[in-house]
């Protein structure tokens, strides 16, 4: 092997060099400042994400104004499913300037969400088939709100 | 339908790993495949698979180019990406990505520069004006092409691709231990899963070379060589029976253990997977190639070279396509699989949706037009011609 037959060698080795330094150089700049400071994410991160604005209220909020649905609840068979998941967060209702109209949903996409009939689901937990479930008692799947007249959404096993 | 909105009961609904995560290993598969066939002449200098040995690098890089495009497609916010290179958390399998992804592209770019440096040194030469200039500037300014500066090339070429072979086994065998590491899920989570990936790779990668060599060779007039397609054929049968049968083992333990996960993956593979699985991956993409290619191995004295060319092509595509199922079988199976492991679910792809069947037929067109252009630049198959001239 003759010398100087591999100066096209050296040269790509030194780009290869000069692109891994490059590599480095815009990684370091990448970085954010505050990143390992506590772990593997961005330190300011944290106080970021505290300074959102609370939107949720605690589940026993809504008690102190609604006592009466709130014991309701209590006592059926809906007692650990949160009202904020059936209407909307507390902040949206409840504001510095007084109390705003809070969403009501009447339709049985509402109660789909979770009681529609999947695999995924535990068997012991209250599921159905739609369709068979009112069809069956003669009911029409066509009238959105056809659950709310048989089953009273705060107490869903008890009487209406 | 009814909607399903919010997430205050563990629905388990939506099957997040789309086609676009099927196309992934299915792409870096075929990378690491084309990039075996090509170290068949410049690692162990098998003459008969020097008309390949080239086309197989650009293959190899066309399709790496076009690796992460499904991912990025998949990704909400795709700019995060390079987070993974630039911040890797090495407690997580996924960090590998980045630096497995790069060396590997490094090796190969380095390899393809030097197989065709004399060729982009004759082309800077020759070529006048503004179409001499991208081979100018690949010379990186150095016009030895002199016999020592050859073998010293030659030699770099073998130690490159020497390496090359565990880093694009490494590449995608790492896209394997990704399924295959994640335990929840026993559809995946077994340490057969990066082998199985990497034998199906290079059958799709064979497959692939085989189809391609024997258009570009219609296209451009020329013989396929009959050296050439009777060894891949060879080695294409060979992988392809490493592969079944790892990929039977796999479900054979599983359905003889008999553990619980086979509650759910008995119906998963009979039900949801009935077509997909047995009739696509067993039958047509299994069966059938191994038919053909044991009667293109074992009857080869018999066969006029225009049959075996036929079966080899027709196995070829066969086998894409088996590759294909498998790589869905595991990605959409595993996710059809509710993950309380209590029942199936459905998976319905759109066509026209983000990540529907449309963008992955245009990701996979992609690398097939890149590969056109590479060719263009870097002739991978007129050195003997070029050279003379
Ligand atoms: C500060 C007291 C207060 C709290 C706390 C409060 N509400 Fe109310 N809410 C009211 C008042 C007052 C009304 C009646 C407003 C009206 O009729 O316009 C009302 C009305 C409603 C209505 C509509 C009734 C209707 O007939 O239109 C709903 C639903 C409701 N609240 C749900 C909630 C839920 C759920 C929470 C807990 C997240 C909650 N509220 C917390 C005071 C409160
Ligand atoms: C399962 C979902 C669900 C939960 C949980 C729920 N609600 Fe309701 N709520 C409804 C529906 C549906 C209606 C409408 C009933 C109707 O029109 O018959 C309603 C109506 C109301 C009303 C107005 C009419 C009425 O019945 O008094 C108030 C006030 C209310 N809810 C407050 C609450 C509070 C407070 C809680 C928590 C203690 C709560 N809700 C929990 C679904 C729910
Ligand atoms: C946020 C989820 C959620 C929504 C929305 C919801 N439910 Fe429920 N529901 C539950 C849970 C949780 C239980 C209690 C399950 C348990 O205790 O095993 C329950 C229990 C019930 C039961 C009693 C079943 C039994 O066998 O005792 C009925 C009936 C019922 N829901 C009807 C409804 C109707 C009607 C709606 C729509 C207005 C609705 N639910 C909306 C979560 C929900
Ligand atoms: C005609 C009256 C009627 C209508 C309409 C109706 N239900 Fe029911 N539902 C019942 C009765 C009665 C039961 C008690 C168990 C049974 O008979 O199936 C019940 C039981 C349930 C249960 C508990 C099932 C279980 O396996 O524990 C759920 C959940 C439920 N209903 C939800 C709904 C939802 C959601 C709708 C609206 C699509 C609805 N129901 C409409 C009468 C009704």
């Amino acid at each position: 092997m003759g010398k100087g037959h591999h100066r096209h060698l050296i040269r790509a080795a030194i780009l290869l060099g000069a692109a891994i330094f490059l590599f480095f150089v815009v990684r370091a700049l990448l970085i954010p400042k505050s990143f390992g400071l506590y772990g593997h994410f961005r330190g300011e991160n944290l106080a970021e994400q505290a300074s959102l604005p609370i939107v949720h209220g605690n589940p026993n909020s809504c008690a102190e104004c609604h006592d009466d649905v709130w014991k309701i609840k209590l006592a059926g068979r809906h007692a650990a499913v949160p009202c904020q998941d059936c209407h909307a967060p507390l902040t949206q209702h409840v504001t510095e300037d007084g109390v705003q109209p809070m969403p009501i949903h009447k339709t049985f996409a509402l109660c789909a969400r979770c009681h529609q009939k999947l695999e995924a689901k535990p068997k012991t937990f209250p599921q159905i088939d739609f369709h068979e479930h009112v069809v069956s008692k003669d009911k029409n799947l066509e009238n959105e709100e056809i659950c709310l007249s048989c089953h009273q959404p705060h107490s869903p096993m008890g009487e209406k | 339908m009814l909607p399903y909105l919010q997430y205050t009961f563990p629905n388990d609904i939506h099957i997040h790993w789309s086609i676009m995560i099927v196309m992934y290993p299915y792409i870096t598969g075929l990378v690491a495949g084309a990039f075996i066939v090509s170290s068949f002449y410049h690692v162990f200098q098998k003459k008969e698979y020097q008309p390949i040995g080239r086309f197989a690098l650009l293959t190899s890089l066309a399709f790496l180019l076009c690796a992460t495009l499904p991912l990025l497609n998949h990704l909400g916010h795709p700019e995060r990406a390079l987070n993974i290179m630039i911040t890797p958390n090495f407690s997580s399998a996924m960090a590998g990505f980045g630096i497995l992804y790069t060396s590997y592209l490094v090796v190969l770019i380095l390899e393809i520069w030097l197989v065709f440096r004399k060729d982009i040194v004759h082309f800077a030469t020759t070529y006048k004006g503004i179409r001499a200039l991208p081979y100018r500037i690949l010379t990186l300014g150095v016009y030895d092409v002199s016999d020592e500066a050859i073998k010293t090339d030659h030699k770099v070429i073998t130690i490159l691709a020497t390496i090359g072979i565990p880093s694009a086994c490494l590449l995608h065998g790492y896209v394997g231990f990704l399924f295959g590491a994640v335990k929840a899920n026993p559809w995946w989570s077994t340490p057969l899963m990066p082998i199985i990936f990497l034998f199906s790779a290079v059958v799709s990668g064979i497959a692939l070379l085989i189809i391609l060599y024997q258009l570009m060779a219609i296209f451009r007039g020329t013989e396929v060589s009959q050296d050439c397609v009777r060894g891949l054929a060879r080695w294409l049968w060979y992988f392809q029976i490493q592969t079944v049968t790892l990929e039977l083992l796999e479900i054979i333990t599983l359905s003889y253990e008999r553990n619980e996960a086979w509650e759910i993956i008995a119906p998963l593979l009979t039900t949801k997977l009935a077509f997909s699985f047995i009739s696509v991956q067993m039958v047509l993409g299994s069966l059938i190639p191994f038919i053909l290619l044991m009667v293109t191995v074992l009857l080869d004295k018999y066969l006029h070279p225009k049959v075996r060319n036929s079966l080899t092509f027709f196995a070829s595509i066969l086998l894409l396509i088996q590759v294909f199922a498998m790589r869905w079988n595991v990605v959409i199976g595993g996710q059809i699989m509710s993950k309380s492991l209590r029942g199936l679910r459905d998976f319905h792809p759109e066509f026209l949706a983000k990540e529907g069947i449309l963008p992955a037929m245009l990701i996979f067109a992609l690398p097939f037009v890149l590969l056109y252009f590479l060719v263009k630049v870097l002739p991978p198959f007129e050195k003997e011609r070029q050279l003379a001239s």
